[in-house]
């Protein structure tokens, strides 16, 4: 007969087999591993943890992540107001920043559209897209252009496609991240998709350079 | 000596969701082994090499490896891609909305080999520009036929009366069909059919798909069409389906009605599909039946 866990430790796993990615095989490790580390570590992430709830919040203009009522990016006055980018998560938006490619400003989503699973575009971040659009024609200052940075999965098409809809008219110009070959890649080993797309989406190499 | 671990199936991706750091788990339709769960390593990362050949809405071949938990994609190849059902909102939508009603009617490890036919056939259509409206109704007719619930649209349901021409009758799912004037049905007894809509139903059961394709109708008939349909099908699944829900929004934005969803005729020729109108009284459904009314 197994030994019961103890109540607090039982939590804790259960707790840590809710995380995306962590089955309860690594809750338990986890778990048995914060026990075993030196009292300070252990409760440094728990301070970690409820500060992120804390103060941590969404940009009321972009909804990516922030410290503030406004995110560094949105307060930025060097960062273009007309030009947005539209991204799924706020992950994206680290790492296009990564890329030093952009300075424009973003609207983060939160999601990408997939009925299956029950999340359609109320669940996300769109009407305040739509919102925002909308706003800045009201001001008589429309957006230049919007980039639909989804997912190149069938998800990020459908958002993109339903977005650029919406957006029709209303805005500068609507534009999608290209797809194609990722660099380094070997063309041998691409799928079909993607070389189709690549195919598609093929420029006039004057215009590349 | 092969390694027996390995198996190679044809399967349409129906849903998958992001498992661990890259993977994927996969919902996938075969036609010998119904509808299995795979795990896909690593196919997140850009690099993956199957990664782009993995998305739901086209036809693969794909060689999986049998594990503990899930069986493991070891190698893909794309037999149709089917790129025109991602090019449109709505035919997207509607291909979703096959997805999710095949999804929701089989059990794991069940052969299902009509069904997956019955999908891959939608979807030929649906790349080959029929109308996605006429596909969706289609396919909710010929799924109902698979699953043994074929709605019955000649006789009422209650007596077995063989209906006429102009005969007063309702729709009731719950009881399987049409139910003539002569019974009172269910207290919750939904409104009457339209002589015009029972006609198309009844095309949708007899005529082939091409024949379909062909046809002119008004909008409310379509619109009327769908709605009973889609109750039938509501009650045969227990419940909505997510899929239709956005399906509908997004018909909403494209001004509201089935006849701009209706407006585009598929390509003649392609997939098999014919522009042509039905013969009258092709497939016992009579001239009027296949025209109701005016030409929308």
């Amino acid at each position: 007969m197994s030994t019961p866990l103890i109540e607090p430790v039982a939590r804790l796993i259960e707790a840590f087999s809710r995380l995306p990615g962590i089955g309860p095989k690594t809750a338990q490790r986890l778990t048995y591993h914060l026990l075993r580390a030196p009292d300070a570590e252990a409760r440094t992430l728990a301070a970690a943890l409820v500060a992120v709830r804390d103060e941590v919040v969404f940009c009321d203009l972009c909804f990516n992540i922030s410290d503030a009522p406004t995110c560094p990016i949105c307060r930025d006055p060097v960062r273009d107001p007309r030009r947005l980018c539209v991204v799924e998560e706020p992950l994206d938006v680290l790492a296009i920043e990564r890329t030093g490619e952009w300075r424009g400003r973003y609207h983060v989503l939160h999601g990408a559209i997939s009925p299956m699973d029950g999340i359609g575009p109320e669940r996300l971040r769109i009407r305040e897209l739509l919102d925002r659009a909308l706003a800045a024609e009201g001001s008589g200052e429309p957006l230049d252009e919007v980039i639909l940075a989804t997912n190149p999965s069938l998800e990020g098409d459908a958002t993109a496609m339903y977005l650029a809809e919406r957006l029709a008219g209303h805005v500068g110009s609507i534009t999608r991240i290209a797809r194609g070959l990722p660099v380094g890649g070997d063309l041998e080993y691409a799928d079909e998709v993607t070389l189709i797309r690549a195919l598609q989406g093929r420029r006039a190499v004057e215009e590349v350079r | 000596m092969p390694d027996r671990r390995l198996y190679v199936t044809d399967a349409i991706v129906l849903s998958r969701f992001d498992f661990g750091e890259a993977d994927r788990i996969l919902t996938l339709l075969t036609p010998g082994l119904g509808k299995i769960k795979a795990i896909a390593k690593g196919i997140r990362r850009p690099t993956s090499r199957i990664g782009g050949s993995l998305e739901p809405l086209a036809e693969l071949r794909l060689q999986l490896a049998r594990g503990r938990t899930f069986d493991v994609v070891t190698q893909v190849t794309m037999q149709h891609a089917w790129l025109g059902l991602r090019d449109r909102l709505e035919v997207t939508a509607t291909a979703w909305y096959c997805a999710e009603l095949v999804d929701r009617s089989l059990e794991e490890r069940h052969a299902a080999e009509p069904l997956y036919l019955l999908l891959r056939r939608s979807y030929e259509l649906l790349d080959a520009r029929m109308a996605p409206g006429r596909v969706a109704r289609w396919f909710e007719m010929r799924l109902c036929d698979e699953l043994g619930v074929r709605p019955e649209v000649d006789r009422c349901v209650e007596c077995g009366r063989l209906l006429e021409a102009g005969d007063a009758v309702r729709w009731i799912p719950l009881l399987g069909g049409v139910l003539c004037g002569s019974h009172p049905g269910p207290s919750q007894a939904s409104a009457g059919l339209s002589t015009d809509a029972l006609r198309v139903l009844k095309a949708y059961q007899r005529m082939d798909v091409e024949a379909l394709a062909g046809l002119r109708l008004p909008a409310a008939v379509e619109v009327e069409v769908e709605r009973v349909l889609g109750e039938f099908v509501r009650h045969v699944m227990e419940r909505d389906t997510r899929s239709r829900r956005f399906l509908e929004e997004v018909r909403a934005g494209y001004g509201g009605g089935t006849s701009a969803m209706h407006a585009q005729a598929p390509a003649a020729g392609s997939a098999g599909v014919a522009a042509q109108a039905p013969a009258a009284g092709s497939a016992g459904v009579a001239g009027p039946a296949a025209r109701p009314g005016a030409a929308s």
